[in-house]
């Protein structure tokens, strides 16, 4: 629709911008985590570094709809090695429903969603949980699960079929359970957990499948101001890791531009802008998206641009 | 205990520790059921005949027949019974996510039930009872959740309404086959078979049924992660990895052999998969590695020992089977959804 292999590029060439700080805070988890170079994947040099960045997730023209609903409509975006990608727009911009169509939850209409070059639908469930975790917007076991054991489920992909989790399992899970401060939760039933804490409990989990990409589903939704930071800081420092990379929808447009590297805006199902954040979030497709009249300034605390909206934009 | 432990996380609790110490409780449970009766056996004295039976020496006694003829292939079709519907309700709670969910309630028992009672009326052999059993079980099964499943969901309420309707409506079918029967001695039987009970355990019977009874509770406790991750639900069972779909119509058609097989052996015994998996979710926590094996065992003795009280309550009249467990099921019913409510309010 609009120009995929152009899109593609596109955003592969702002991946690279040298503006972005590349490998600071090292992320404390996923320590066991390998990565073999996949045949067929693509990689872009990068000038600050000269390496070469692999592009780990690849969205090609991917259109999608409920019945007769679309959902997306021709998307196309991409997510390099080392960087937090920030999904953001308005509700019903098909934020979610693009999270579902990258790990398989959901299979496109249309394009194809290329993880290291295979087709995601191509994989299986057990093989993408290997590769790919979600962080879910919310959980409800239906039976309170202890933490430990909740966050031990993570695991299942690596187990064989009996025998259940080996020490090196129980490992894992631990070093999860610790990098979120939640060893002194781990014998607690799950649902009488704080919001905050679940939230943790659900990012151990996903930690514990090794994944090398991380999905976070609206993190910080619910969450209190010390915790959104904690989550955005632990989401960016894991991208920063070699050979991972994250993406994280969220719905503040501040903390998006602050923690993540580049940003996709969505709009009624399509990509309408994309690349670092100052690109994205200008006045006028803040307007177009949200319908709403914004400034964008830089921030003196922090460096990053943020958005104050003033008021409902005329029609 | 006292080195530097090389992992802290606990490892999840192990299924064969539990399912030891539940055989052996069920062992000594059923044993004990052997002893009682209308006559009643010292347990020394039925100790020595089983000895005799398998040929482990000792004299058999003058009550050799009843033990070993008659009260035990009684014992042990009420362990198969039990184990069945507790592993089965089980598996139906973790796949629907919801503990209100088990053979009765949505309406695979009662599927599997007119399938034996129509088995009856068509004079089926033994294996041919099983296969209709097992064939309306799995359909009543298909019925409720095709009624309930909206487009994108499958709601817990409607699947327990829709699963009653449905429950329902076999029960009907089986009374209307009752009517419409002419041979008496099949009525008979029909009519026994609605009641349940196990008068009629015998060893040609259980050499059949509880071989398989035993391959199924296994092979669910084999699945016992796969059961963890489908009661988290659809999305976080795809997303860690789970094959949901696959799954989760193994587990659905699993829990239809395991219920057809009880119907098979004791006719229609209510209540039993509701609250035998609960009760033990709170014994041993709602981990399916133990909680299976734990559900399996508690089924079995629960059931041993209501059959027990059904045939020496009110001697020489035996008891129904289900009006037993019934009178022992509603009131933890209820007791269930008391609780249940009372923790969404709070």
């Amino acid at each position: 629709m609009n120009g995929t292999p152009d899109g593609i590029e596109r955003a592969g060439a702002e991946n690279i911008d040298g503006s972005v700080p590349s490998s600071t805070g090292q992320a404390t988890f996923g320590r066991g985590a390998r990565l073999q170079p996949q045949q067929g994947c693509r990689e872009v040099r990068s000038p600050m570094s000269s390496a070469h960045l692999r592009v780990r997730l690849d969205v090609e023209d991917v259109g999608f709809a409920y019945g007769s609903s679309r959902i997306l409509d021709g998307v196309s975006a991409s997510l390099t090695e080392g960087r937090l990608l920030g999904l953001v727009g308005p509700n019903g911009a098909g934020k979610s429903t693009l999270l579902r169509c990258l790990h398989g939850a959901l299979r496109p209409r249309r394009g194809r969603v290329l993880l290291d070059g295979a087709d995601v639908a191509t994989l299986s469930p057990r093989e993408l949980a290997r590769r790919i975790a979600v962080v879910p917007q919310a959980s409800s076991p239906a039976f309170a699960v202890r933490v430990d054991h909740f966050v031990g489920m993570g695991r299942f992909a690596h187990e064989r079929f009996f025998g259940g989790p080996t020490p090196h399992d129980l490992q894992i899970v631990d070093r999860a359970l610790d990098d979120l401060g939640l060893s002194s939760l781990r014998h607690r039933p799950v649902d009488e957990l704080s919001g905050g804490e679940f939230r943790r409990v659900l990012i151990a989990q996903a930690l514990t499948q090794e994944a090398t990409v991380v999905l976070f589903d609206e993190p910080i939704q619910q969450l209190d101001l010390l915790h959104q930071l904690e989550v955005m800081e632990f989401a960016r420092a894991f991208s920063r890791r070699p050979g991972c990379a994250g993406i994280v929808v969220l719905h503040d447009l501040g903390l998006a531009a602050r923690f993540c590297d580049e940003l996709v805006l969505l709009h009624g199902g399509r990509v309408l802008a994309s690349g670092v954040p100052e690109d994205v979030l200008t006045r006028e497709h803040i307007a177009h998206a949200y319908g709403v009249e914004a400034v964008v300034e830089r921030s003196a605390a922090t460096g990053a641009i943020e958005v104050v909206p003033l008021r409902a934009a005329p029609a | 205990m006292h080195g530097p432990p090389p992992s802290r996380a606990l490892r999840p609790p192990r299924t064969w520790p539990v399912a030891v110490t539940g055989g052996a409780l069920l062992a000594l449970v059923a044993l004990a059921s052997v002893g009682f009766g209308i006559i009643a056996v010292p347990w020394s004295t039925v100790a020595g005949d089983l000895l005799a039976a398998v040929g482990l020496g000792g004299a058999a006694s003058d009550d050799h027949i009843v033990i070993v003829n008659l009260r035990l292939p009684r014992a042990l079709g009420a362990s198969c019974v039990g184990g069945a519907l507790g592993t089965a309700g089980c598996m139906l709670q973790a796949l629907l996510r919801n503990p209100l969910a088990s053979p009765t309630v949505i309406g695979t028992a009662q599927g599997a039930m007119f399938g034996a009672v129509l088995a009856i009326a068509l004079g089926l052999s033994r294996a041919g009872t099983l296969a209709t059993s097992f064939t309306m079980s799995v359909g009543a099964v298909t019925l409720v959740l095709g009624m309930a499943r909206t487009r994108r969901a499958l709601p817990v309420e409607s699947v327990v309404v829709t699963g009653m309707a449905v429950a329902l409506m076999f029960m009907a079918l089986a009374r209307l086959l009752l009517a419409v029967t002419r041979d008496e001695y099949a009525l008979g039987r029909m009519t026994q078979w609605l009641a349940g009970g196990l008068w009629h355990a015998n060893w040609d019977e259980l050499r059949m049924l509880a071989p398989l009874t035993v391959i199924g509770v296994v092979v669910a406790c084999a699945c016992a992660r796969s059961l963890d991750l489908l009661a988290l639900g659809e999305a976080d069972a795809h997303r860690l990895g789970l094959r949901v779909r696959r799954v989760g119509t193994v587990v659905l058609v699993g829990s239809c052999v395991l219920t057809s097989l009880a119907i098979c052996i004791g006719g229609m015994v209510a209540f039993v998969g509701l609250i035998v998996p609960h009760a033990c979710r709170r014994l041993v926590g709602p981990t399916h590695a133990v909680l299976l094996p734990a559900s399996a065992s508690l089924g079995a003795m629960l059931v041993v020992v209501t059959d027990t009280v059904a045939r020496t309550a009110v001697p020489p009249q035996e008891l129904p089977l289900t009006v037993v467990t019934s009178l022992v099921g509603v009131p933890s019913f209820l007791v269930i959804l008391r609780a249940l409510r009372g923790r969404r309010q709070g």
